[in-house]
């Protein structure tokens, strides 16, 4: 019943398998935020890292369904977006021009 | 929210919701290709199952019945709580008991034969005659949760003693 492929567990979304996506995650996207090399690499849903996280990402991709990791992908991104709204360097909004006196 | 329903459980076996007459139990609707929400939250189920130590029934109903099949939720479910019921069946019988919980479900990020499923991840507390009680979101922790079902089973059981008068 259901898929033609019952029997066959995918190890990837049970606990262990979870577990080892998750580190592989974690260690990844903590690369990507102590490293100072320039964005030029490209992950999926528009997501830029830098090439000396290469490795890690490429453990990620390994160790992660491809959707988990656009979904992880997409969530640090609409992190990141969030944290730009929020800081007040990198915010739009209103500007203090300076008027003629 | 709810009402009757027959589906299979993760032994193949045909279950309807009267076989859970007679004690709460604790509904929760996702699926097992969940990246973190679902196992985040059956995780919490599984605390609260294990804080409340009555008989409460947990109940994994999939909102991915083409690929959450009887095996898949066995060995997805075992790993939570020896007592979790994993419920799917054909899409067409499946379907209709999420809407009865009015449930959202939609397959997302289709990548050749993989998706995801955008789903509302709430816990359904139901009583002894399987009736909704309330729907906790997932802002509740399972300390939060633990309190709220003493509460409502506390109150079911001071209503049933005055009836019983």
């Amino acid at each position: 019943m259901g898929s033609a492929a019952s029997g066959d567990v995918d190890a990837k979304v049970l606990a262990a398998g979870r577990s080892a996506c998750y580190k592989a995650r974690d260690a990844f996207f903590q690369c990507v935020e102590s490293s100072k090399g320039a964005a030029t690499e490209s992950g999926t849903v528009g997501l830029l890292y830098p090439s000396d996280c290469k490795h890690s990402r490429a453990q990620f991709e390994k160790m992660c369904r491809s959707t988990w990791v656009r979904h992880f992908d997409r969530q640090h991104c609409a992190k990141k977006r969030a944290q730009r709204m929020l800081e007040p360097e990198t915010r739009s909004g209103p500007i203090n021009i300076p008027q003629a006196t | 929210v709810g009402g009757p329903f027959s589906l299979l459980d993760q032994s193949g076996k045909v279950v309807s919701n009267s076989d859970f007459f007679g004690k709460w139990s604790l509904i929760y609707i996702g699926y097992t290709h969940c990246p973190e929400d679902c196992p985040r939250q059956l995780e919490k189920i599984a605390s609260v199952v294990h804080q409340l130590g009555k008989s409460i029934v947990p109940i994994f109903i999939t909102a991915d019945p083409e690929r959450d099949n009887t095996v898949q939720l066995k060995h997805y479910l075992r790993e939570f709580h020896p007592g979790f019921v994993g419920l799917t069946g054909k899409p067409s019988d499946v379907r209709p008991v999420l809407w009865k919980f009015r449930a959202f479900f939609r397959k997302t990020d289709e990548d050749r034969s993989d998706y995801l499923v955008e789903h509302s991840s709430n816990v359904y507390l139901m009583n002894t005659k399987m009736e909704c009680i309330k729907v906790f979101g997932p802002e509740y922790h399972d300390k939060a949760l633990v309190d709220a079902i003493t509460k409502e089973m506390t109150k079911a059981a001071a209503m049933e003693g005055t009836q019983a008068l």
